[in-house]
């Protein structure tokens, strides 16, 4: 069994490569590892020059069905290699999730959310809180923009390097 | 360096420094002059803040022609009543902020932090008027607990960010059962329970700079000298109190000594990335009340029904339900 850490050394690795594409499979676990697919880069002359989004993998577990023993996900595998991530446009920064745990929007749940759709952001603004064993982590945006789109739902389990938000920056 | 960090106002300043002039004399007496001088304020000054500190429940003598006696102190956690308790290597606790009532220990210690409070501050507080438990929920806090937060500022690898919370809850238990004699056991993933009530909870909040951690508030709520009777009806099925339990007060000071101490070294070895949990794994699964029983466990998205099968080196709990499959829990709330 892998663990995150494992997981994470092996994102780096496949950044860092020329791979766009890791595959392991062993008894009780696969794991499939896909990097976005850079975007034609359009000639600078374009304004809004479509570019090269930086490389950025996303995780998958695929319980296997014959190894019970397996940890499963919860609550469900997360969406996985859901074929090749969406073309970036210019100036649109997506926050990530930094660790494994549950996705919060709000510090409680009678709150309204930290942000929305249309919200502005700054680098320090907290955008919402990722907990795993009543350790909350409240992510700041780290960017300055609006939000233009929630990428996950409240309650749900995010998985490192999980898009959380879309940003418009400016 | 305590000395001059902004979070203290200067009242509190001098007034522990006061109580380290009565303290150092031990059984002597300390001169009017003598604190007028060295503290540069007047003798009026000195006897205010010495009403105050009575106020607060010290015990002063005042003997004509000798000073000032120190008889007895409140068992509260104040900076030179708590570093008295601590082990001279023992980074946690070495200065400390302490109120009478605040609304929440933990956004004190924020506000502490901003204005660039040290690693290892404790806040605490008399009472709580707005204390807080996991996702916005209130936290019973009344005179006789001990309500306190610690500012950590060491570099931990986000991904060893959760050992904070389990490490605190083996530090809690050890210091409950050292000074105490009662030995509780550790509900996943870090309530500290007797016989299926609450003796404490605690809560960590953290900022992190990409993958490392720069802050965590490790807020430590411990029922300690709380009467049975003083838990509002609807918390009695849940909660107890160390006093409740035992029937004798604990000394709060001696407390929050033994699980600083005890926590210590185990923050250091996560901020050098070793894995201190899993040092310490075997210790929190002998105490704890979760493993191997038939438990409901409610998440932020649904309800699993199966047997709490282990929780692994990084605390995560894993749960066999009816149909086979094991589920990997990472928050939620373990119900019996």
């Amino acid at each position: 069994m892998l663990k995150i850490d494992d997981i994470r050394d092996l994102i780096r690795l496949l950044d860092e490569s020329s791979l766009t594409e890791l595959r392991i499979e062993t008894e009780d676990m696969k794991l499939c590892l896909k990097k976005a697919l850079t975007a034609p880069v359009t000639p600078p002359a374009a304004a809004a020059a479509a570019v090269a989004p930086p490389p950025a993998a996303a995780a998958s577990f695929l319980p296997s069905p014959e190894a019970a023993a397996a940890p499963a996900a919860d609550p469900a595998p997360p969406a996985g290699p859901a074929g090749p991530a969406p073309v970036q446009e210019a100036n649109i920064h997506t926050i990530t999730s930094p660790m494994v745990g549950t996705f919060y929007r709000a510090p409680s749940p009678d709150a309204p959310p930290y942000v929305d759709v249309g919200s502005r952001v700054t680098e320090k603004t907290v955008v919402c809180i990722v907990e795993a064993m009543k350790l909350m982590n409240e992510i700041e945006a780290e960017c300055r923009g609006e939000i233009i789109e929630v990428l996950a739902e409240n309650g749900q389990l995010v998985e490192y390097g999980q898009p959380l938000f879309r940003v418009r920056l400016g | 360096m305590a000395e001059t960090a902004p979070f203290w106002s200067e009242s509190e300043r001098v007034r522990n420094a006061i109580v380290d002039m009565l303290l150092a004399a031990e059984d002597g007496y300390v001169s009017g002059q003598a604190m007028s001088e060295s503290l540069g304020i007047t003798r009026t000054a000195v006897w205010k803040h010495l009403q105050h500190l009575m106020e607060l429940g010290f015990a002063i003598e005042a003997v004509h022609g000798q000073g000032y006696r120190l008889r007895g102190h409140p068992d509260i956690l104040m900076a030179p009543l708590l570093r008295r308790r601590l082990p001279s290597a023992c980074r946690l606790g070495q200065d400390a902020v302490w109120v009478p009532r605040v609304d929440s220990t933990n956004a004190l210690a924020w506000r502490c932090a901003r204005e660039g409070a040290p690693h290892g501050l404790v806040v605490s507080a008399g009472e709580q008027t707005g204390g807080r438990g996991r996702h916005g929920r209130s936290w019973f806090s009344p005179q006789g607990g001990l309500w306190m937060s610690v500012l950590l500022r060491r570099p931990i690898p986000l991904s060893r960010a959760a050992e904070v919370t389990l490490l605190a809850s083996v530090a809690v238990r050890r210091a409950i059962g050292e000074t105490t004699g009662l030995w509780p056991g550790i509900k996943w993933p870090n309530d500290i329970v007797h016989h299926g009530r609450k003796l404490c909870g605690i809560l960590a909040e953290i900022r992190a700079d990409g993958e490392v951690v720069e802050q965590v508030v490790l807020g430590i709520g411990i029922n300690a000298n709380i009467p049975a009777d003083a838990f509002p009806p609807e918390l009695r099925r849940t909660a107890t109190s160390v006093l409740a339990e035992t029937g004798t007060p604990v000394d709060r000071l001696a407390l929050a000594a033994a699980l600083l101490a005890a926590f210590d070294p185990w923050l250091e070895a996560l901020a050098d990335d070793r894995p201190a949990f899993a040092e310490l794994a075997e210790e929190w699964r002998a105490a704890n009340v979760t493993l191997g029983r038939w438990v409901r466990v409610a998440t932020p998205t649904r309800l699993l029904v199966g047997v709490a099968e282990r929780v692994d080196d990084r605390g995560v709990l894993y749960i066999r339900t009816e149909s086979g499959k094991v589920c990997a829990v990472h928050s939620g709330d373990v119900l019996f």
